[in-house]
Order: C-alpha cells, then structure tokens, then sequence
C-alpha cells in the first residue's frame, strides 16, 4: 500500500490513536518551541504509525499476525503494539541490532528474528508476509504516515502562531504526514527537513529528481537510516517542503548536548539533528512568529553519546 | 461578433488562468473547512466567461462589461487570499 494520506485520514487517525498513545508536551526554550515526542511511549513517534495502521486491520489479519523490518524504533513501536492488543508480531532485524534493543522488543513479547544483513531480514519479512503475516512498513503506508501526522495537529494547538517548523526525515513517513496536516491548516508555515550526512536519502532524491537508493549507511543517526524514500514521501517533499538540509554526525552530537542542556532531555542523533541544523544557522529565522523543533526519538544510551564523542570532534 | 468573440477568449484566458492558480494554491488545504471556495471561484471564472463577453461587445454597454471584468478578475485573485485568512483563523470561519 502506498500513497499519501489526506488531513481527514489523519483526523480520523487522532481519534483512532487516544486510548493507545502520549499526547507529548511542547515546551519553549530561547524562543524555540521544542515537541518532545521523545516522551512518547516506546521512546518515538513510531508507534502512532505502528497502532494506526494495526488497528486499521481486519480481525483476521490480527489473528495471523504482524512483521516489521527495523533495526530500531519501529521495530519496538510494532513489538509495543502486539503486546497492547494481543497480536503477534514479529520483527525481523539485523544482528548490528542493539543489544538493548533486542530485549526491549522479546520483553514486549516480540518475536525477534537476527538476520546478517538488513537484505536478509527483508527476505524473512517476505517469507512470512506469504505465509499470512501483515507487514507494517516503517512510512511507505498511508495509515503509517497518518498516524506519524497526529503530531501537527497537537503542534498546531500548542503553537498557534507556528511559522517555520524543523522535522528529521529518515524515509520521509514522519514529515509527510505532519506537512500535510500543518500545510493543510496553516499553508504559510514553512517546513524543513533535516539529514544526517551519509543517511541523506530525501535530500539526495530530491537533488536527482527521484527516489534513489543509498548504497550503505553512513551516519550514526541510525534511526534515520532508510536506504531508500518511498514515491509518496518524495511527492510529499517536493510539494510540501522548503528545503532540506543536511548535517554532520558531529553536528548533531552538538545538538543531543544542546538539547541536554536546554531541556533535561537527550534526543538521539536523527532527532537532534533539527536543532543542530538551527544552530547552525542554516534554518531561516520566522519574522514574526515561532519557530519549533520536533525530537522524534530519544532511544539512545549514554555508552552510546561518550563512545560516539570519543571518535567524533564535537 | 469578432469583438464579442476576441471578448470571450480574452474572458477565457484570463478567468480560466486565475481560476486555475486559485486552486492550485488552494490544493492541499483543509477540505473541512475550504470546500465551497475552490468551486466558488471555478463558478464565479465560468459564469464571467459566459457573460462579459456580451456586454463587452455592446457599445452601450461596454463600460459596465469592463467594470464587471475587473470585478470578476478581482474577486478570483483576492478569494485564495481570504480563504487564507480565514483559515488562519483572521476572518470569521464560513
């Protein structure tokens, strides 16, 4: 299934998705208004995605199961959500996977399948796709980027006057369904993509005119890593977005501590590479009325932010 | 008729073109609360096509038709404009 969703699809998604997921605080620093769906359970904003597209199954599809691909935050946003409504769910990753990682999703009940490569782990998905399983892609599913644009409805309460708004993009899933919510109600704010260097997929597309496929990932913003953006999601940019810019691992390692500081919280790399961009500079500054910043993710260790320090120039 | 013909293409041309940038602005907003606007605007482009023309070519009446054109003009370029402010919440919401 692919496409985009329409503002009433996302509409129907918020109500969809109450009972099951945070409606996460937005709070302002510095005159910078930051979302922190970071709060949200699992640790992203995955899982509005992942119960949107669940709970949009028929029963008989619940009783044969579900399968993600992920070596990350939607593979523990599918996990949460077999636990929550008693499907199964498989998730299929490779074995680089996170240690800690791994036993979140088995805690969840998850069946979790380590493959060698992510190649293989897409093979397994299909294999059990033809045997019955529904595969919950991580944003090439309109229900999927329904649910990941619930978030610029509560952005748009909590930010009236919203000007400019500054989103990560891995495959495009998250800011495609937020643009069409934001663009859809306030057509005048401006909206910005950001990338890690060597997981720049969008921005690569977008300088060839097409969907391109990244031959490795790079960056250590992992999360971000999707080899590929779907026809839907560039569509979506390219129509949707101002820009998108593209930043350093060690840069967004500079706004993970500057996050830290400001907000008591610690982003991961792909969710703190929007704040690194507007420190930067590189984000044009609103005139009049508010820039805001959404972390997407907070599934990061501190191991992880010293040994990433160590061989970074921060 | 030649004047009321080059009236009608002119009429056309103009009213079909800022009829057509109105709606692709338009495109992507809420559907909730701007779907009269876009179908307003292709009526308002199709109903001074249809009749402008007329007055246009009527030397009588040539002063009204020219006041009706920019009327008509004005009202396709300022609809997007308010529909906009209206959806930002600036104008009281139709």
């Amino acid at each position: 299934m692919s496409g985009l969703p329409t503002v009433d699809d996302v509409r129907a998604a918020r109500e969809r998705l109450a009972p099951y997921v945070r409606r996460t605080p937005t709070y302002a620093h510095d005159a910078i208004a930051f979302k922190l769906e970071l709060l949200q359970v699992t640790g992203s904003f995955k899982v509005r995605g992942a119960f949107n597209a669940v709970l949009q199954l028929p029963p008989e599809q619940h009783a044969r199961g579900v399968v993600a691909v992920s070596a990350g935050n939607h593979g523990l946003a599918v996990a949460h959500v077999g636990k929550t409504l008693g499907i199964r769910a498989t998730v299929a990753m490779p074995e680089s996977a996170p240690a800690r990682t791994v036993e979140r999703m088995r805690a969840d009940g998850a069946e979790v399948m380590l493959l060698p490569t992510v190649a293989e782990a897409f093979a397994l998905a299909e294999e059990r796709r033809a045997q019955g399983q529904t595969l919950i892609h991580p944003y090439d599913d309109p229900r999927v980027m329904a649910g990941q644009g619930t978030i610029g409805f509560e952005l748009l309460e909590d930010v009236p006057d919203l000007e400019t708004l500054v989103i990560s993009v891995g495959g495009g899933g998250l800011i495609a369904g937020i643009a069409t919510v934001v663009k859809a109600l306030r057509p005048r704010v401006r909206i910005y993509g950001v990338e890690t260097a060597g997981a720049d997929t969008m921005r690569q597309a977008l300088d060839a005119g097409e969907p391109v496929t990244l031959p490795a990932i790079t960056s250590i913003a992992t999360t971000l890593g999707a080899p590929y953006v779907s026809p839907a999601t560039f569509d979506a940019a390219q129509r949707l977005l101002e820009d998108v810019f593209v930043v350093s691992d060690a840069q967004a390692i500079e706004g993970m501590l500057a996050a830290q500081e400001a907000l008591s919280v610690l982003p991961e790399p792909a969710a703190a590479c929007g704040y690194a961009a507007v420190l930067a500079g590189l984000v044009p500054r609103p005139h009049r009325g508010t820039l805001a910043i959404l972390l997407c993710g907070g599934n990061v260790s501190i191991d992880d932010l010293v040994r990433w320090r160590s061989t970074l120039t921060v | 008729m030649a004047t009321y013909v080059l009236a009608l293409i002119g009429c056309a041309v103009v009213f079909g073109g800022l009829a057509q940038y109105g709606q692709i602005q338009m495109a992507s907003w809420d559907p909730e609360g701007l779907a009269a606007v876009p179908a307003l605007l292709r009526g308002v482009s199709v109903a001074g096509t249809l009749v402008i023309p007329a007055f246009l070519a009527s030397r009588r009446l040539r002063a009204l038709g020219a006041f009706l054109f920019g009327l008509v003009a004005a009202v396709l370029v300022t609809g997007p404009i308010f529909a906009l402010l209206a959806l930002e919440g600036r104008l009281p919401h139709f």
